[in-house]
């Protein structure tokens, strides 16, 4: 059964344009796309902050916003009152909730076991470095045991052993009953957590995988392409360094999806037609295969004006 | 399935039950106390008593006094309303909004929590005037009936900055209630500059403006006077409930918006 069935999602001003997603309950779902990719406007919205898309999303066959309480959302856009203890925190946001007495206290000491943050309960949230705080949040999220957790780039801006200790709080989180959805750029080790990752390039889900490629996912991908824009061709060999990129070829080694997702973006951006993707086998064949022809190829990425790149039209795909 | 969506897309945005019905309570008593643990309380209140140590000691007229309360009271409600709607649009108090699911609820909270913040201003200058302009008190009777408008102001007021935040409405829709705001008190200037534009022959119907807005600004203005000179009467109490179903009306329209709205926790 689907926990979240999101149908033809097109967020005014945002990146976001055609998103339709089906999350199995109790499955961990990841978005993967590069920044401005709208992952966290497809968060929003599926917590049903964009009240005027709400109808198309759908959380186990009711409309989002019905259900918001059912939903936990962690983001490091959110910034508790410092002033707070750790414990007030806590036991404020479960109040809204409707628990109290016993039931309170279970759902408290649940979310900061879970959580690992049982030291924390007396320090005042300014004490807290971005690590705790992260953790902290979580937990509040975590406080009426939702049913659909969504969470926020989860990693962004914590050191690398701490990246590893809350990858293992949300391993934890797994098989705990509740459905999970992770948006992430993909920049670290996130991959072993999902059941599935959608990849969200030009405002689409534009691919999805499931665990099982994800864990085959050669790490050494090649894709062909007709001649890349100046600027598309720029921007991709400047934002990582695995990326080894000519103007009709481009390498990526031991990136994972991450800058898969974030070179897609920038070539469906500037409808760069893919030709091939190497190694054959690879789960993003299916992008080849949509674009065998330029016209499906105009359905499926309708042109854009782009007013830098004179003399860059789309050259017609030929097969090298 | 397609129809099905348009259908549904084609409706005002809903709105659902809050959780349970003590949360709106429960979220009012949370805005309160972050509002006073994050001291911001101390500027309303602080304020109440510089304006109570510089514009009323040692006063002697008692309508000089209550017209003073009046307009502190009405500056301190679009101040504290503007920054309660700040407040309400952090990602933090969002999660609240999940947790409550009613976006009604949630911004009902917020309406009184600012009118809470108020009063105990008004309170606060009016206890303090009593002990430093002891000549000028009001009795009892003059300050309950005073009391009364005041709180039907304070809400008209609070309701209105409302609206008129981002939090709530976009900027054509903040346009559109500030022009149908200031165009009835600016009219006494509008008026005689349009007709000078347009010539003599269209002076009836700036003459019916003219009558429209004195209707329309009538009941407000008397509002006010009854702040200040308090006179029990059905005039008072039909001005009252004018003004009660103006503010329903606003409410009623904030939640439309508000129900609309794209928010951003993440």
């Amino acid at each position: 059964m689907n926990a979240i069935v999101v149908t033809q999602l097109a967020v005014p001003n945002s990146p976001i344009r055609d998103v339709n997603l089906r999350i199995p309950e109790h499955s961990c779902y990841g978005i993967i796309g590069a920044s401005g990719s709208g992952k966290s406007v497809l968060l929003n919205a599926i917590a049903g902050l964009h009240g005027t898309q709400s109808p198309r999303i759908q959380m186990n066959g009711q409309p989002v916003c019905a259900t918001t309480a059912q939903i936990g959302m962690m983001s490091p856009r959110i910034h508790p009152p410092t002033n707070l203890t750790v414990q007030r925190l806590l036991t404020t946001q479960a109040m809204l909730y409707g628990l109290s007495g016993t039931t309170l206290n279970a759902h408290y000491d649940r979310a900061v076991r879970w959580c690992a943050i049982e030291q924390l309960a007396y320090k005042s949230i300014g004490q807290l470095s971005l690590f705790d705080i992260r953790r902290v949040m979580l937990a509040v999220a975590l406080i009426n045991r939702p049913s659909l957790l969504l969470i926020d780039d989860p990693t962004a801006g914590l050191y690398s052993h701490e990246q590893l200790v809350m990858i293992d709080i949300l391993e934890s989180l797994r098989g705990r009953n509740m459905t999970i959805v992770i948006a992430t750029r993909g920049d670290v080790p996130l991959e072993s957590l999902f059941d599935t990752v959608g990849i969200l390039a030009d405002g689409r889900i534009i691919s999805e995988l499931d665990a099982q490629q994800i864990r085959t996912l050669p790490r050494t991908i090649m894709i062909h392409t007709n001649d890349i824009p100046s600027a598309a061709f720029d921007t991709i060999i400047t934002f990582d360094h695995g990326i080894i990129a000519t103007r009709r070829t481009i390498v990526l080694t031991g990136n994972g999806v991450q800058s898969l997702a974030e070179v897609l973006q920038i070539l469906l951006h500037y409808n760069v037609h893919i030709f091939r993707i190497e190694p054959r086998n690879h789960p993003l064949q299916d992008l080849v295969k949509q674009s065998e022809t330029p016209q499906t190829m105009t359905q499926l990425y309708p042109p854009r004006i782009i007013t830098s790149e004179i003399g860059d039209e789309i050259a017609p795909p030929t097969e090298e | 399935m397609q129809q099905q969506l348009r259908d549904q897309l084609a409706k005002p945005a809903i709105d659902a039950p809050p959780t349970l019905p003590s949360n709106m309570r429960q979220l009012v008593v949370l805005i309160l106390a972050d509002y006073f643990q994050s001291k911001r309380i101390l500027i309303e209140w602080g304020s109440a008593f510089a304006v109570a140590a510089m514009l009323m000691r040692n006063s002697t007229n008692t309508h000089d006094l209550m017209a003073t309360w009046s307009i502190y009271t009405v500056l301190v409600a679009l101040y504290t309303t503007s920054v309660l709607a700040d407040i309400a649009e952090q990602p933090f108090q969002l999660q609240r909004l999940l947790a409550i699911q009613s976006r009604r609820a949630y911004i009902n909270a917020y309406l009184i929590a600012a009118n809470v913040i108020v009063l105990s201003c008004y309170i606060i200058v009016v206890s303090l005037s009593y002990v430093i302009a002891p000549l000028a008190r009001p009795s009892l009777e003059l300050l309950g009936t005073s009391f009364i408008n005041l709180v039907v102001l304070t809400s008209l007021v609070t309701t209105l900055m409302l609206m008129l935040t981002p939090l709530v409405a976009n900027s054509h829709q903040r346009i559109l209630v500030l022009l149908s705001i200031t165009m009835p008190f600016s009219w006494n200037i509008l008026g005689p500059a349009i007709q000078h534009f347009i010539g003599p022959n269209y002076s009836k119907y700036i003459a019916a403006c003219t009558t429209f807005f004195g209707v329309v600004l009538w009941p407000s203005l008397h509002l006010y006077t009854t702040i200040i000179t308090p006179h029990f009467d059905r005039v008072m109490i039909g001005v009252i409930v004018f003004h009660l179903i103006i503010i329903m009306g606003i409410i009623r329209q904030i939640t439309i918006w508000f129900n609309k709205k794209s928010l951003k926790i993440a």
